[in-house]
């Protein structure tokens, strides 16, 4: 789990909005989390434990009274924490429950605890949160120790060492080691495993009594002690069986033979009966003859009518087409004689339309008469139409002619005006150097002043300098005078005092060093006291300073003598140099000056104004001479214009004569031609139409009388045929021997009929033969043969039956009794076997079972196997780095002996030192040791998580305090411990207030108390942002 | 002009537990004592002067001591500049008051390029210094935003000390890693990750440098050299020989250079062998020296360093490479690489004291398949 930002808001000391982007942080991995006490440092790491889980690091403080007590009461505390894991992504929020006063009434009300969870792999943009993945507290918190793997309590031992808990795991107890190697490592399947052997192991027991059980069934059912026993009694029922199938045969036997007898008792009545029904048939038969002769009779006559029918059939078709015939040709004549009248009436329009012929004449002429004048009238209007152009064109040069007269008189106004100002500026124009050369020597007069003056300054100064340094002189000379004056005097004092001095250390009996002699009779007194040859060294020393001190003064005063000499002369020259501007006073200088520059000014300006006259003047006079050459074109144009306008006024006239006044009109005009030719077209068309009708009328005349000319030949020839038809049919039936035409007709029969009378007469002659055929045979069968009795055949054969069936019954009874016996004796022995297989089975499992629940010679259950090889593992990685840290002294173990058999095999540790030789408990290290000791467990385990397949990632360790327990050399090797582990790519963040580890690691996270709460800051040196938000601005390094 | 030339005193310094403080004075006393036989014009300490940033009062006494011993009473230059272990800050507290006093002390390149001109009889000679600065510091204080690695920071220091010294002869003197040294246990590594080195052609144009940082005495090359630490300051450096140097520049440059050696008044050293023999014939000399014990026997010896301790007194480390612990559990059984199939049969031969039958083997590999699909399911 790496942690990517945290955003905290109303939390312990923290007012926030507080974000602490950990991507600041760079590639440096190891980082100090720096502040003084009580700043809220803990307070982080409780804030990403918090979002987490709802609970804090150490138990110490609980989640309720996370709320900020710096925070206004209407802030929600919240924390909002982003962290990567693997290669995915997550943002949890999450906020306490919290009291706050309610909105209304003035009471407080409480906010229940919220919390959020979304996965965000992909999203770079802050303030996306991504797609949900839980929303209610207690789901956040179980999704997140679902992907962390974690609960709050083992993310504690790992990958936060909370303040005085990180001890924990060192001297947890094996069952909660136990608890946290399990989810760690996922050692929990071996757990199932072993719950599954046992589970087994009971299912294999009961199976194996389940087949024991059965058994004993088994025999209950076949009521027998036991196998043997349904044995012997198979084998008896075996024997019974065969004797009933002997049986069985021989009664089949006699079944068969009562079955024969009673057959043939059947078939002789059966002969008898036919004979019988035989002769019954062939008598009635014989009775029917008559009938069969009449019908012989009818069919005859039916033969004879039969041919004649399709000759009737014909004449009457041929009579009715006949009459057809005779009614068309009635209406063809009638039709023929419309049609005459039809064309008579169509030849007199004709003649009526060809009478109007002149009328015709005199319309197209008029047509014609109207179309020449509208083609006049077209070149009428375009002759007026240029005309008027023309016109235009001529007003327009008019125009054009008077502009450019005025253009010129504008001209000549212009260049007068410009000479006349010429003539006024140029004299001033003239005097414009004189004055320039007046100005500049007046600036150089003015120069020549202010040097002047500063000389005169300078000489003031001199002078001064010069009286200080005389004064200087005089007072050094009598210092000077003084000191030797005093030195003389201690000199003095000095020698008189010698005597006394001599005196003083003269002893009765010693020689005096001056005379030699042992007798000192008059010792010289000191009045004063005997002078210190401190003092007058001290005289002598002053007396040497005020020598030099006077010896200075006298090149000072010097100095400043010469000086002022040079700054005197100075003053001089410049003042001859000036004359009589060296005495003028400033104002009326300056006067000077200033009315100099005006006349100067003023010259100046004039000139310009001159030169720009001039220009103006040349430009108006191009113009000018511009101005009259357009006037030239102007009045050529004109006169050009003018006679085409003429012109074409006269040309109109002349069309204008052409065209009538009532015609002028265009409009009227089109009209008229338009109606004169449709008058035309409407006369012409009328006499085409009276002609067509006439040659239409004519020609169907001619073809409605071909039309009845025809239709009545046609109902002659019919009536012939109708008639011929006639005579041939009355002929056909007298040849057929028919008296009457009623004879013919009642013996006509349909060929159906005809059909059917034939069948019915072969098929009875047939039944007659058969009929007598079939009494012939039954007499030959039946002679010689006698009445049975057939009931006591019957009798016989049903007893027989009987007693066969008996006997079946029986030997089946038999065979199912044996194959039930062979049944039961077969299972039982399947049962047996099933029972011993099971409980080999259950011997193996049960041994596995026992083995690995830990009943075995070392009382180690398989899981507990598991893990303590994985503590091992973990010892061993983390006795590496005990082993530097503690300048390898420690080793830390898996403890050797339980203390107590019956106990299981634990996982206690121990420590073994090297400099003792002895092992022995954790809990005897000292506070720095044992810090050493459970940092280096912390490292050894997550070094070995990382290198499972499967284990959770690991990615970030906090190590809060600790590091005040140890002295300086232990705290540089777990420092160096520390920075390794930043190359395995781990975030290690470290949480002291010793102040060597701040000169050690310059990646800081700081915590700042201020004025409300604190606030905090990531420092990394060389990165320097301009996001200037507080408070996540990131410095560089003060 | 005679130089003197150290470094990495590390004042303040513990080994094991055992503080050296009381070494370091004696042999610094040697130090002024050689001062007064070779009369040296200056005394330059390359860094590393006391071992903490926040040194302990009597490594601060000391140094005081020393210090004033050579300025005030043998009128000699010192020279100090800041290591990796100092404090930059603190120990150039009042360098500008006391330069006037022949004590210069150099802690930060925020000052300027630090250039003092001596002396001699054949003229001039600039002593330039350029105390340890990381990087990132000094892309700051040089106000150079180019400066990545230890190497470009060197560079760039000394470039800009080349500039202030006037041409002749110049003496450099810097605290780095210099590529091609020799390293021992007992220096702080300057970065992790990568290995903070200065190549030596960063130094090219002076006419000595004096180096420090690596506590083993060693020449890069004639004039580029290491004077090494005054203590043997981890059991890796038993066989350093320590020593100062002493370089005479004459008038043209030219460098004649005398290694001065040091006595300490403990040594430093390791003894090996089986404990009943250490115990029955121990060296004659040098008991109480600080000794690391290396324990050859197999077997745990109870209460090694107590015994030890009596025959000599300052043994500070005890080692038993060859014990191996082989209690536990599992015995030793590497379970890492094993699947659960295995795992069970070395577990069930541990635990049992057989192998597993073919059957068992079998019906273990039943039941473990269907633990491992009941697990499946539920986690699809």
């Amino acid at each position: 789990m790496k942690p990517i930002r945290l955003e905290i808001s109303g939390l312990g000391p923290f007012v926030g909005p507080l974000v602490l982007d950990f991507r600041a942080l760079g590639d440096n991995r190891l980082f100090l989390l720096n502040g003084p006490t009580g700043s809220g440092k803990t307070m982080l790491l409780d804030a990403m434990c918090f979002a987490l889980f709802g609970e804090t690091t150490g138990k110490v403080r609980s989640a309720k009274s996370l709320r900020s007590h710096h925070a206004p009461p209407d802030v929600r505390t919240v924390v909002t924490f982003d962290f990567a894991l693997g290669g995915e992504q997550y943002r949890v929020e999450r906020l306490p429950e919290q009291e706050r006063p309610a909105r209304r009434g003035g009471s407080t009300t409480t906010d229940q605890p919220k919390a959020t969870l979304w996965q965000r792999t992909g999203i770079s943009d802050d303030s996306t949160a991504g797609s949900v993945l839980a929303a209610r507290p207690s789901e956040v918190t179980a999704k997140v120790q679902e992907i962390l793997g974690f609960t709050a309590e083992q993310f504690r031992h790992v990958t936060v060492l909370p303040q005085g808990e990180f001890q924990r795991f060192l001297n947890a107890s094996s069952d909660d080691r136990e608890d946290i190697l399990e989810v760690l490592f996922q050692t929990g399947r071996h757990r199932l495993v072993q719950e599954a052997l046992t589970a087994r192991q009971a299912l294999a027991r009961r199976a194996a009594q389940s087949f024991s059980d059965r058994q004993a069934l088994l025999l209950e059912q076949a009521t027998a002690e036991n196998a043997a026993q349904l044995r012997d009694r198979l084998e008896t029922t075996r024997q019974q069986l065969e004797g009933a199938g002997s049986l069985l045969v021989a009664l089949r036997l006699s079944q068969q033979a009562a079955q024969s007898a009673f057959d043939a008792g059947r078939e002789a009545a059966r002969k008898l009966d036919e004979l019988r029904a035989a002769e019954t048939s062939h008598d009635t038969l014989q009775a029917r003859t008559p009938e069969l002769e009449r019908q012989t009779e009818e069919l005859a006559c039916a033969r004879r009518a039969a041919p004649i029918m399709p000759l009737e059939a014909d004449w009457r078709q041929r009579e009715q087409e006949a009459v057809k015939a005779v009614a068309e040709a009635a209406g063809a004549q009638a039709a023929h004689e419309k049609a005459g009248t039809d064309a008579e009436a169509a030849v007199l329009a004709l003649r009526v339309e060809e009478s109007r012929e002149p009328e015709r004449l005199a319309a197209v002429h008029h047509e014609q008469r109207l179309k020449d004048i509208a083609g006049k009238a077209v070149e009428l209007a375009k002759a007026s139409r240029d005309a008027t152009a023309a016109d235009g064109a001529c007003q327009l040069t008019g125009t054009r002619l008077v502009s450019a007269k005025q253009s010129i008189a504008g001209c000549v106004a212009a260049i007068d005006a410009a000479s006349n100002e010429l003539a006024e500026v140029e004299p001033a124009a003239a005097r414009v150097e004189i004055l320039r050369a007046e100005s500049a020597q007046l600036q150089r007069t003015s120069g020549k002043r202010a040097q002047l003056a500063g000389a005169r300054q300078k000489l003031e100064r001199a002078q001064q300098a010069s009286q200080k340094a005389a004064a200087t002189l005089e007072s050094a000379g009598i210092e000077y005078v003084t000191a030797r004056a005093a030195l003389e005097t201690a000199d003095l004092a000095w020698v008189e005092a010698q005597a006394a001095i001599l005196a003083h250390s003269l002893v009765p009996g010693a020689a005096c060093p001056v005379c030699g002699s042992t007798e000192h009779p008059a010792l010289a007194q000191s009045e004063r006291p005997l002078p210190a040859e401190k003092d007058r060294k001290h005289k002598r020393d002053a007396v040497a300073k005020a020598d030099t001190a006077r010896d200075v003064a006298a090149a000072a005063d010097r100095a400043a003598n010469t000086e002022e000499i040079a700054a005197r002369a100075a003053v001089e020259a410049l003042a001859t140099d000036l004359a009589e501007w060296a005495s003028t006073p400033e104002a009326q200088f300056a006067a000077a000056v200033l009315s100099a520059q005006g006349a100067l000014s003023f010259a100046e300006a004039a000139v310009v104004r001159a030169g720009a006259l001039k220009q103006a003047m040349a430009a108006t006079r191009s113009k000018q001479t511009a101005g009259e050459q357009e006037r030239e074109l102007a009045e050529a144009a004109d006169r050009v214009a003018s006679a085409e306008s003429d012109r074409l006024s006269a040309l109109v006239t002349e069309r204008a004569s052409g065209v009538p006044p009532e015609y002028r009109d265009a409009r009227k005009l089109e009209a008229a031609v338009q109606l004169a030719g449709v008058q035309v077209r409407s006369l012409q068309l009328a006499l085409q139409s009276a002609q067509e009708a006439a040659n239409s009328a004519a020609t169907r005349l001619s073809a409605a009388g071909a039309h009845a000319e025809s239709t009545a030949g046609q109902a002659v020839r019919g009536r012939e045929a109708a008639n011929s038809a006639r005579q041939r049919m009355d002929q056909a039936i007298e040849g057929a021997a028919f008296s009457t035409k009623a004879q013919f007709r009642a013996a006509v029969r349909t060929s159906a009929q005809i059909a059917a009378l034939d069948r019915e007469i072969q098929q009875f002659r047939g039944d007659l033969t058969a009929a007598q055929e079939r009494l012939r045979r039954a007499r030959d069968d039946a002679s010689g043969v006698a009445q049975p009795n057939l009931e006591d055949l019957e009798t016989a054969l049903t007893g027989a039956r009987k007693s066969t069936e008996a006997g079946a019954l029986e030997e089946a009874r038999l065979q199912r009794d044996c194959v039930q016996q062979a049944a039961w004796l077969a299972a039982l022995e399947e049962c047996a076997r099933l029972y011993d297989e099971a409980e080999r089975k259950h011997r193996i499992i049960s041994t596995l079972a026992q083995a690995a629940s830990g009943n075995n010679g070392r009382r180690i259950t398989l899981q507990r196997f598991v893990q303590v090889t994985l503590l091992e593992r973990v010892l061993t990685a983390a006795t590496v780095r005990l082993q530097l840290m503690s300048n390898q002294r420690y080793w830390l173990r898996v403890a050797q002996n339980p203390e107590d058999l019956r106990r299981q095999a634990g996982l206690d540790l121990e420590v073994f030192d090297a400099h003792t030789g002895q092992a022995r408990r954790v809990s005897t290290l000292s506070g720095g040791e044992s810090f050493l000791a459970s940092l280096s467990l912390a490292l050894g385990l997550s070094d070995v998580v990382q290198s499972c397949a499967g284990g959770y990632h690991l990615e970030s360790i906090f190590v809060d305090e600790g590091f005040g327990a140890l002295d300086p050399e232990a705290l540089e090797l777990a420092l160096a411990t520390l920075r390794d582990l930043q190359q395995g790519g781990r975030l290690v963040g470290i949480i002291s207030h010793v102040p060597e580890l701040r000169h050690q690691i310059d990646v800081r996270l700081d915590v700042i108390p201020c004025k409300r709460g604190s606030t905090a800051r990531f420092v990394v040196p060389g990165v320097d942002s301009s996001v200037e938000s507080l408070p996540t601005a990131i410095q560089r390094m003060p | 002009m005679r130089i003197l030339h150290t470094s990495d005193w590390h004042l303040g310094r513990a080994l094991c537990g055992e503080r050296l403080l009381d070494d370091q004075a004696y042999v610094l006393d040697q130090l002024t004592r050689i001062a007064d036989d070779f009369h040296p014009d200056a005394v330059l300490v390359a860094g590393d002067v006391y071992d903490r940033a926040i040194p302990a009062p009597d490594a601060v006494h000391l140094l005081d001591d020393v210090v004033t011993r050579l300025v005030l009473d043998r009128g000699i230059h010192v020279f100090l500049i800041a290591g990796n272990h100092d404090s930059g800050t603190r120990l150039s507290f009042g360098a500008r008051l006391l330069a006037r006093g022949k004590l210069h002390l150099v802690g930060s390149l925020r000052e300027g390029p630090s250039v003092v001109v001596l002396p001699d009889d054949h003229g001039k000679v600039a002593i330039c210094t350029v105390p340890y600065a990381e990087p990132m510091l000094a892309a700051d204080e040089l106000d150079c935003p180019s400066i990545c690695d230890h190497d470009t920071a060197m560079r760039a220091a000394v470039e800009r000390v080349r500039a202030a010294a006037p041409a002749g002869r110049t003496v450099l003197m810097t605290h780095a890693f210099v590529a091609g040294g020799e390293i021992s246990e007992s220096e702080r590594a300057l970065t992790v990750g990568g290995t903070g080195t200065v190549a030596a052609d960063a130094f090219d144009g002076f006419t000595y440098v004096a180096l420090g940082h690596l506590h083993r005495a060693q020449a890069l090359a004639d004039t580029v050299r290491y004077s090494g630490s005054i203590l043997k300051y981890s059991f890796s450096e038993e066989h350093h020989a320590k020593s100062v140097e002493f370089v005479d520049i004459d008038a043209q440059g030219g460098c004649r250079i005398e290694r001065v050696p040091l006595v300490a008044r403990r040594d430093v050293r390791t003894i090996q062998g089986r404990f009943d023999n250490l115990m029955r014939s121990p060296d004659a000399i040098g008991r109480n020296d600080l000794i690391g014990v290396e324990l050859l026997d197999n077997e745990p010896i109870l209460d090694a360093k107590l015994r030890l301790s009596e025959i000599y007194p300052n043994v500070l480390q005890v080692r038993q490479p060859n014990f191996l612990h082989t209690g536990g559990g599992a015995h030793g059984t590497d379970t890492s690489a094993m699947d659960d199939a295995t795992l069970f049969a070395a577990f069930f031969q541990q635990v049992m004291g057989r192998d597993l039958t073919s059957e068992e083997a079998a019906e273990f590999a039943a039941v473990h398949d269907e633990v491992s699909m009941q697990e499946r399911e539920v986690t699809e």
